[in-house]
């Protein structure tokens, strides 16, 4: 893509300038959607009434009392739920059937908080047990236990529902090449299975929105999901309303990692706003926010890689089994978590079956990669397992394998960009691989380990971007993709102020307004510099260029010898006029119509980017030259202490290096690396729902803890290295990085660990319980084995 | 049943008309309509309602209203303004210690009573007195950071050579 004429080296763009919300967040003034509830006198505040039971029939259901309490305006259960169902949120409210502890049985709307929770209270329901199914390999048989969701076939019309595996959402197959062959040249075969646990986003922020139901049937809505369009769509889908009657508008969120993209406040408040005839907030509680708000898929991983001598893999055969929890939303085949399989290595013989899968547990949906981090888990310490048994350097393994730049995948897809060995190289470097840690006296056992992984890009949605270029030369940038925290408004002003070549300052930035703000999805698989930044590069081009024609006349110069650089109008070989100049002032004597432009009224510029789409894959075999968009790539290392006698494990340093292409903000980058790692350390060794009968116990930041400051390395021992391998279409050569960002740091810790320890955990996370429990075992054994 | 009630906050004295039992960061929030303090968990575990009484970081979540009577409470609204920032909020800002932001208030005035009562903190001291306080975006890297920075700024400050 051409960007501004006579090329200077970028001046914005790559830098790190500031944040543009920095100011307003330190000040406290910052607007998220729970401060604008002052706006709001004689708001109605919501509280749910949650099962107790995984799964249950609701045989009573009595709200009659709650309803009669002084100051409740209105009273929901699933009777008054709309019959549609979408797949961009679980069901409102249960209907017949409870079919995961903590799911929505009935809601309130009353003049307090606490008058709607003494409502809720009121509620009476009985329910009768059924029998639940938590374990996916146990839900995915022929006959299980229990049906999860008896409509799953009919309301999603599934072409992969088949009767016979019930809980079974979707299947995907990839056949590359000949795997029988392939084991059949191997000198060596190794086969495990690894999992993960279900793990919380737990982002800041809990869920929020506001909902005003308007007088001629419309609603406006304040709310911190992600994508405004997309509530958009969904809520008046749902509920039948005008599309231009609803208005959603989005303050800034509060972290999200992929928890705020299935809308799960939204479609309860606006039918009680609706119900109310008025307006509603509703937020989860911490604990609603781990009962009844996303989680991270669980998932399996059995895996089996036959290898030559000389460390190449000839064959591979993986099959991956994802846990969608009791979801109604995520119907998936668990081919978004097998991508993180196919995008490292050349495999030329591929095997795979991936299966999305439900169960009663909370339902699960995207989280900062989307199932790769935990099929890359597997993948990556199977690597180093296979490193081990043929005596080779686990980097020597990985560079005999790794897929380079034009070379297919097992998909069938040529890699335009891929960074991922000099990610590991650099890495394995700075943490010095190759010297063994020296062990010092006392329980605590050192160790370094490594690992890598890729995320696709899901080539999805469209994105459009506005700019006003007013006539002092300050540009406003409409958008409407989100910003959770990873900086989106400063990389919009960024490119804005790049391509009109002004300082930051100039730039304001709007965002997040469906009656303001252009079409966009929502910031997701990494893709907003990608796909909103593309989009805005051709809206700045294209009010530069109505601005460069209203100078043709004006300057007497043609199009192409003119250009806009910091407000004013270059000629070649001319002093050039200021922008400002070419605004003309008008009255009631003057043409106000016609082609030039006038003061006070913006030049508008208009982009709009969207991917190249996919190809469609044979189902039977899953080949496609383009089933993703592109890669970001990325490898870790870490060294740590394991402590033999209490099995708990200190990160001591952390090297994290990534391939995001050309790094539009490098602190800001360095913000995504770092913030991955401390939230992929609580993954790997600390985070976990624990359950009885199916109910979680542990649902508060006390009991289900995520990493605080003691669980980090010292701040010289977190090093971010960028290796970035440009991808020609992103803009200036970027890519994405939120989401790379966790996935080699688990592998990478049970690496080191057995680097440590010499034990081989397959199961995260990796708890002081389980660590211990492992050395325990291996003591045993040892013990045993001398004394037999 | 409600009752009036003096809160001095920031340098001013604000009357309320309140139920008891409300948290102070009920209050802050709905009544006086400083919404820096944030609400991250209700149940004092994530420090984002962090707010400083009497040089103490407390959090807002856990005090209620009569407990905080006759007591000075400085929230992020009182620190700094928009032209004369808090050499913490500048650090926050320079040293890119801010994502998604919801933290970053609580964050600050926890830092702030950290580095009054310790100016020559560690990074040791700065991690174990702010971990009472959670952030989800950044890892704490660029946290610890900018506290060592706005402690190094303060202590030319107030011994300029
Ligand atoms: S809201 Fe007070 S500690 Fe979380
Ligand atoms: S910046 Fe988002 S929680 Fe700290």
């Amino acid at each position: 893509m051409s960007s501004n004429k006579f090329p200077t080296p970028t001046s914005v763009v790559g830098k790190s300038v500031p944040r543009v919300d920095a100011l307003d967040k330190v000040l406290g003034r910052a607007q998220f959607t729970a401060d604008l509830q002052r706006n709001f006198p004689g708001l109605f505040h919501i509280k749910v009434l949650r099962s107790p039971h995984a799964h249950a029939r609701i045989v009573k259901l009595d709200t009659s009392q709650a309803g009669k309490l002084p100051g409740v305006r209105a009273v929901v259960t699933g009777k008054d739920c709309p019959e549609k169902v979408s797949f961009r949120a679980p069901r409102i409210l249960a209907l017949e059937e409870v079919i995961w502890a903590g799911e929505g049985v009935a809601a309130v709307a009353a003049e307090s908080p606490e008058i709607a929770q003494e409502a809720i209270e009121l509620i009476q329901v009985e329910y009768e047990k059924l029998p639940a199914v938590f374990d996916a390999e146990e839900a995915m048989q022929p006959n299980p236990p229990a049906i999860v969701d008896r409509l799953l076939g009919q309301y999603r019309g599934s072409p992969q529902f088949t009767p016979e595996a019930p809980n079974v959402t979707g299947h995907f197959k990839l056949r590359a090449g000949d795997v029988e062959k392939g084991f059949a040249e191997a000198d060596i075969i190794l086969e495990n299975r690894f999992s993960t646990s279900r793990i919380s986003h737990s982002q800041l922020e809990p869920a929020s929105c506001i909902v005003r139901a308007e007088s001629d049937g419309g609603i406006i809505t304040w709310t911190n999901g992600q994508g405004v369009y997309v509530i958009k769509g969904l809520i008046s889908d749902l509920f039948g309303l005008a599309v231009g009657k609803v208005r959603v508008i989005n303050p800034y969120q509060g972290g999200s990692f992929g928890s705020r993209l299935r809308h799960y406040v939204e479609p309860l408040a606006t039918l009680l706003a609706l119900k109310a005839r008025g307006t509603v907030q509703f937020t989860y509680s911490r604990q609603e926010m781990y009962l009844a708000a996303s989680t991270r898929l669980p998932v399996v991983t059995y895996i089996k890689t036959g290898a030559k001598k000389d460390g190449t893999i000839v064959a591979q055969q993986m099959k991956i089994i994802v846990d969608n929890g009791a979801s109604y939303a995520a119907i998936q085949d668990g081919r978004m978590a097998a991508s993180g399989a196919v995008c490292v290595y050349r495999i030329a013989n591929f095997f795979m079956d991936s299966y999305g899968v439900n169960t009663n547990t909370p339902w699960a949906g995207a989280y900062r990669g989307l199932g790769t981090p935990q099929v890359a888990w597997a993948v990556e310490c199977q690597m180093d397992m296979l490193a081990e048994n043929l005596g080779m350097s686990p980097i020597e393994l990985r560079r005999k394998n790794v897929l380079r730049r034009g070379e297919k995948n097992a998909y069938g897809e040529i890699i335009e960009s891929i960074g991922v060995m000099d990610c590991l190289e650099k890495v394995a470097q700075e943490i010095k691989l190759e010297e063994p840690c020296v062990q010092e006296p006392g329980p605590w056992r050192k160790g370094k380990g490594v690992a890598m992984g890729g995320k696709q890009n899901t080539p999805r949605g469209h994105s459009e971007a506005e700019v006003l270029v007013h006539e002092d030369g300050t540009v406003e940038v409409l958008y409407s993709a989100d910003e959770q925290g990873m900086g989106s408004e400063t990389v919009m002003a960024q490119i804005a102020a790049e391509e009109f070549r002004i300082p930051m300052g100039q730039v304001r930035v709007r965002r997040g307004d469906t009656a303001i703000t252009p079409y966009d999805t929502f910031s997701a698989s990494s893709f907003t510099t990608y796909n909103t930044g593309n989009a805005l590069r051709m809206a700045c081009q294209d009010a530069m260029r109505q601005i460069l024609q209203a100078a043709t006349q004006k300057m007497e110069a043609p199009l192409d010898d003119l250009a806009l650089v910091n407000g004013k109008i270059i000629v070649k070989g001319s002093p050039g006029m200021a922008l400002a100049d070419l605004f003309e002032p008008f009255s009631i004597f003057t043409p106000q119509g016609g082609a030039s432009l006038k003061k006070g009224t913006p030049v508008r510029g208009r982009g709009v980017f969207a991917p190249t789409p996919a190809i469609p894959w044979d189902p039977q075999t899953g080949l496609t030259p383009k089933m993703w968009n592109w890669y970001q790539y990325n490898a870790c290392g870490v060294e740590l202490v394991v402590n033999i006698e209490t099995g708990e494990i200190k990160i001591l340093q952390g090297v994290f290096a990534a391939d995001m292409g050309f790094p539009i903000n490098p602190k800001m980058c360095e913000g995504q690396i770092e913030g991955g790692f401390g939230m992929a350390i609580g993954a790997s060794i600390m985070e976990e729902y624990i359950y009885e009968n199916g109910l979680m116990t542990n649902c508060s930041y006390g009991d289900y803890r995520i990493p605080t400051f003691r669980e980090m390395p010292l701040r010289r021992n977190v090093k971010a290295i960028f290796s970035p391998d440009p991808l020609p279409e992103g803009p200036w050569g970027a890519k994405g990085i939120g989401e790379g960002t966790m996935i080699a740091v688990a592998p990478a810790i049970a690496n080191a660990v057995y680097n440590a320890i010499g034990i081989r955990i397959k199961d995260l996370p990796l708890s002081a319980e389980r660590v211990l429990r492992r050395i325990k075992e291996k003591e045993k054994n040892d013990q045993d084995f001398l004394h037999n | 049943m409600k009752q009036r009630k003096e809160l001095n906050v920031n340098g001013k004295i604000y009357e309320v008309f309140v139920e008891p039992w409300r948290t102070l960061l009920e209050v802050l929030r709905e009544e006086l309509h400083l919404t820096g303090a944030k609400m991250g968990c209700d149940d004092g575990n994530c420090g984002a309602c962090t707010v400083v009484i009497d040089g103490k970081a407390i959090k807002g979540c856990l005090m209620l209203v009569p407990q905080a009577k006759g007591k000075k409470i400085l929230t992020i609204e009182g620190l700094g303004s928009g032209e004369n920032l808090h050499p913490l909020q500048q650090a926050f800002i320079d040293h890119f210690a801010v994502q998604c932001g919801f933290c970053t208030p609580g964050m600050i005035m926890s830092a702030k009573a950290l580095l009054d009562e310790k100016p020559d903190a560690t990074e040791e001291e700065i991690r174990s007195g702010l971990q009472g306080n959670i952030c989800r975006c950044t890892g704490y890297v660029k946290i610890v950071e900018a506290v060592e920075a706005a402690r190094d700024k303060l202590a030319q400050k107030s011994n300029p050579l």
